[in-house]
C-alpha cells in the first residue's frame, strides 16, 4: 500500500475513479480504544485504511460506508455495551464511541 | 467533503501547517480551516482551543453542532549524538510520525547514508540549534556522552519550550553531569527536567532496545502534559 494515512488514500482511491467514504470517531465514553478524531477510509470494494478502534468494529463501520459510498452523505453510528449488537460487534474494553461515516462526492 | 477538501489537506500536511477539519455532525458540510483562516470564523476558540489542545471538540453554533477536529503537524524529535542508538530511535520514531533531525559534528557518524529518510546536520550543537526551533511539540535527545557535546544541547532545550529533554549516561555520567550544571548556575529546578538516565526503565540492552526505552518515555510526556517530567519519573521509579 502506498500510504497508510486515511485522507492520503482516500484521494488516491478518488483519483483512480473510485467511491470513498471516510469515517471520523467524534466521541468516546470510558477506556476507547482510538481517540476522538481518528479517522477510517474505506473504498467501495471495502479495503480500508487506518482505524476507529482496535479493530472490533471496523467491519461494520466497512458495512455501513458500502451502504451509502457513491452519494455524498453522512451517517451517524454509536457502538459500545449499550448497543443493542454489543455481541455482535461490541467493543471489549467496555467504552462507547459515536462515529460519522461521510460518503464523498465522486471524482466524475 | 470532496476531492478539493482532501488536496487542500494533504498539501497543507506537506507544508507542516496546523489545521482544523470543521464539519457538521449532521451533513456533509465539511471545511479546512487554518489559524489564518480562522480569525474570521465563527468557531474562532474552538478551533485555536482543539489546535493547542491537539484534540477534537464538538461544539454547538447557530443551532448547528460541529466538529473540530485539529491536525497539528507532526512533532519534532531532534537526536545529538549520530550513534547507533540514533538509529534505532530515528526508526522508531519515523515510524510514529514525527520529524527527526539528527544534529552531530563528527563526519564519520553524521552521514547521511546512516539516516537514509531524516535531516542531518554536520555541526556543533550550539551552531545547529541556533537554526532549529524548538517549541512545545518538540523532544530533544541527546547520546553523545561527550559534555562538550551534550551539555551545551540540554541547556538550550533547558531554555526552551520542548516537552521533553532525554540525556544518556550511567546514573554516575548523569551525577557528573548535575554537578557541572549546578557550578554553571543552573538551577535544581531546571536540572530535574532532564531525564536521565534516559528512557523508562525496562533493562534494555541493545541499541534498538535502548531506542523502545527512550521513545516510550517521550511518549509519556507527550501524552500526559499535565505532569511534569519529573512526577512522571517519580511514577516509573515506583512500579
Amino acid at each position: 500500500m502506498e500510504t497508510n494515512d486515511p485522507i492520503e488514500s482516500a484521494l488516491l482511491w478518488l483519483n483512480n475513479g473510485h467511491n470513498v467514504a471516510i469515517a471520523t470517531v467524534v466521541k468516546t465514553w470510558g477506556s476507547a480504544p482510538r481517540k476522538a478524531g481518528s479517522q477510517l477510509a474505506i473504498r467501495d470494494d471495502g479495503l480500508m485504511v487506518g482505524s476507529v478502534s482496535g479493530g472490533c468494529v471496523e467491519g461494520d463501520v466497512v458495512s455501513n460506508a458500502l451502504e451509502i459510498i457513491g452519494k455524498p452523505t453522512i451517517k451517524l453510528l454509536q457502538y459500545g455495551i449499550t448497543n443493542d449488537k454489543a455481541w455482535e460487534v461490541g467493543l471489549a474494553c467496555g467504552g462507547d464511541i459515536k462515529i460519522r461515516i461521510e460518503s464523498l462526492e465522486s471524482n466524475e | 467533503m470532496n476531492k478539493e477538501i482532501l488536496e487542500r489537506i494533504v498539501s497543507l500536511k506537506k507544508k507542516k501547517e496546523p489545521f482544523c477539519l470543521v464539519s457538521k455532525v449532521n451533513s456533509t458540510d465539511t471545511f479546512v480551516i487554518t489559524i489564518e483562516d480562522s480569525d474570521k470564523s465563527d468557531l474562532n476558540k474552538s478551533i485555536n482551543k482543539a489546535l493547542k489542545e491537539d484534540k477534537l471538540i464538538l461544539v454547538e453554533s447557530n443551532n448547528e453542532d460541529w466538529i473540530i477536529n485539529p491536525f497539528n503537524p507532526p512533532p519534532k524529535l531532534i537526536i545529538v549524538g549520530a550513534v547507533h542508538v540514533a538509529q534505532s530511535l530515528a526508526l522508531i520514531a519515523e515510524n510514529l510520525d514525527f520529524e527527526v533531525i539528527i544534529v552531530d559534528p563528527r563526519e564519520a557518524f553524521a552521514e547521511q547514508e546512516r539516516f537514509p529518510n531524516n535531516k542531518v546536520i554536520c555541526a556543533w550543537p550550539e551552531d545547529a540549534f541556533n537554526e532549529l526551533v524548538l517549541d512545545s511539540r518538540t523532544a530533544v535527545v541527546t547520546l553523545t556522552h561527550e559534555p562538550n557535546l551534550d551539555d551545551i544541547a540540554l541547556k538550550r532545550s533547558l531554555e526552551s519550550e520542548c516537552f521533553y529533554i532525554g540525556a544518556l549516561g550511567s546514573k554516575k555520567t548523569h551525577k557528573k553531569r548535575i554537578e557541572r550544571f549546578l557550578d554553571n548556575n543552573i538551577s535544581h529546578e531546571d536540572i530535574l527536567k532532564i531525564n536521565g538516565p534516559i528512557g523508562l526503565p525496562i533493562n534494555a540492552q541493545t541499541p534498538g532496545e535502548i531506542a523502545i526505552s527512550i521513545m516510550s518515555e517521550i511518549i509519556s510526556c507527550l501524552r500526559n502534559q499535565k505532569y511534569t517530567m519529573e512526577e512522571l519519573r517519580e511514577n516509573w521509579n515506583n512500579r
